[in-house]
């Protein structure tokens, strides 16, 4: 470290840039945690039914998302969709990435919420002639939310830091300013540790909103 | 097309692929290995009655939990030249890793250890055992198996995310994946067998947590 001298003028010139970027990572999260958490109720639908034909391949789709990588889903996505010549954006092709990513997580989230309520709350619901989609929509899912919560905002947190890997395929997300930053002052070290603590800035400010309003909204600590 | 793209694989990128597998678990194994080390002494610190002890280590564990991976990858891969210590990439990958894991495998030991009953520790202590001998022989021994499940699903996380280590071009598997696709540009082929090799690498071991997680449970 002798001889070093640490600037961080230049960074926090570029401050304004770097909070641009991360506004397109939260926008990303969000969009992310959205379009996964319908993926997965649909998922957790689908591992739980009696078919066959719809459970089978969305075990599958759990178990293949949770044992490969994250960077290679995208590579696949991003690479493969314009070697069959589809035209995506960076931004849409990140997106479709991190939501089939967090989508098998979510299935599992959602499964358990369901498999936590007790049996008799679904009989008590077909009993009363409930159809399924009554059933879910009325009896189950008020209460599974409530389960789903905790572990939900846990995998948004993940999503925030895993997003940075849209970065890799040019999505101009906190991280990817951070790089362009870093390459256009020389301030490497600086640069990465302010964007580093903007980063954890985001995720503890997050997940201390969320857990508050998981007390307002379900009367508990969640 | 330019010249030298092929258009398709041969045996000798199947040989790469598996080199690259092999560097994926060479990088992996050390990462994990050197990561549990620390977590050792970060999990007692954070399991540790004295706030001076348990403050520091509870503040690196969150910093590290806190931020992305990749983030914790480019500081240490520019931070370590700053200290004057010309490292090869893979050193800096492993430090990387090492770091990474060190911070989720501190939790899991610190569970681990707090999963001992105190009577234990009293019975320990009544036996005239000092603090380390304690754990040493008393703590640590039965933490161990209550770590394994969650231990072993920390390494399936890790050789998924070791894949990010490709991007300061360590020859690992999806940096192989990246060059077989600049040179004969089948995505979706090379990402394909790229995947399956990882799903090949982690699906026994979840299969295995899962297992280790169900026989805990049945002997308590």
């Amino acid at each position: 470290m002798r001889g070093y001298v640490f600037q961080f003028r230049e960074v926090f010139q570029e401050l304004p840039m770097l909070l641009d970027g991360a506004i397109t990572t939260l926008h990303i999260s969000i969009l992310t945690l959205i379009f996964s958490l319908i993926v997965g109720i649909i998922g957790a639908l689908c591992r739980m039914s009696r078919l066959g034909w719809l459970r089978v391949p969305a075990t599958w789709y759990v178990e293949v998302v949770r044992n490969t990588p994250l960077l290679v889903q995208l590579f696949f996505i991003y690479f493969g969709l314009s070697q069959i010549n589809i035209d995506v954006s960076n931004y849409t092709a990140g997106l479709i990435g991190l939501v089939l990513n967090n989508g098998a997580y979510l299935t599992e989230i959602v499964r358990a919420g369901i498999q936590a309520i007790h049996k008799g709350q679904f009989e008590a619901g077909y009993s009363l002639g409930l159809s399924f989609p009554q059933l879910m929509r009325h009896v189950v899912f008020p209460q599974a939310f409530r389960v789903i919560y905790p572990p939900m905002c846990n995998q948004f947190i993940g999503i925030i830091l895993w997003s940075s890997l849209v970065s890799t395929i040019s999505v101009h997300d906190l991280a990817l300013r951070g790089k362009e930053l870093a390459s256009t002052t020389f301030r490497s070290f600086e640069t990465y540790a302010v964007v580093t603590l903007i980063y954890v800035a985001m995720t503890l400010t997050i997940s201390a909103a969320l857990k508050v309003i998981g007390y307002r909204v379900f009367r508990r600590p969640a | 097309m330019p010249q030298y793209v092929q258009d398709r694989l041969n045996i000798y990128d199947a040989i790469l692929l598996l080199q690259g597998l092999g560097n994926t678990v060479l990088l992996c194994v050390s990462g994990l290995g050197l990561g549990l080390v620390i977590a050792l002494f970060v999990g007692l610190a954070r399991a540790s009655r004295s706030r001076f002890l348990s403050w520091p280590a509870a503040m690196y564990i969150e910093i590290i939990r806190d931020s992305p991976l990749l983030m914790q990858l480019y500081l240490i891969f520019f931070a370590l030249p700053l200290m004057g210590l010309q490292v090869p990439i893979f050193a800096a990958g492993v430090a990387t890793l090492m770091v990474n894991s060190s911070a989720f495998m501190a939790e899991i030991v610190r569970a681990g250890i707090q999963a001992v009953g105190k009577d234990q520790l009293e019975a320990a202590r009544g036996l005239g055992m000092n603090y380390a001998q304690t754990m040493r022989h008393v703590v640590i021994p039965q933490a161990f198996r209550v770590m394994i499940p969650p231990g072993v699903g920390l390494l399936i996380g890790l050789i998924k995310d070791s894949s990010i280590i490709s991007v300061i071009s360590y020859i690992e598997l999806t940096r192989v994946g990246q060059i077989l696709t600049e040179k004969t540009f089948l995505s979706f082929q090379v990402f394909g067998i790229v995947a399956a090799l990882y799903f090949l690498l982690c699906y026994p071991l979840s299969k295995l947590a899962l297992h280790a997680e169900r026989r805990l449970k049945v002997s308590g």
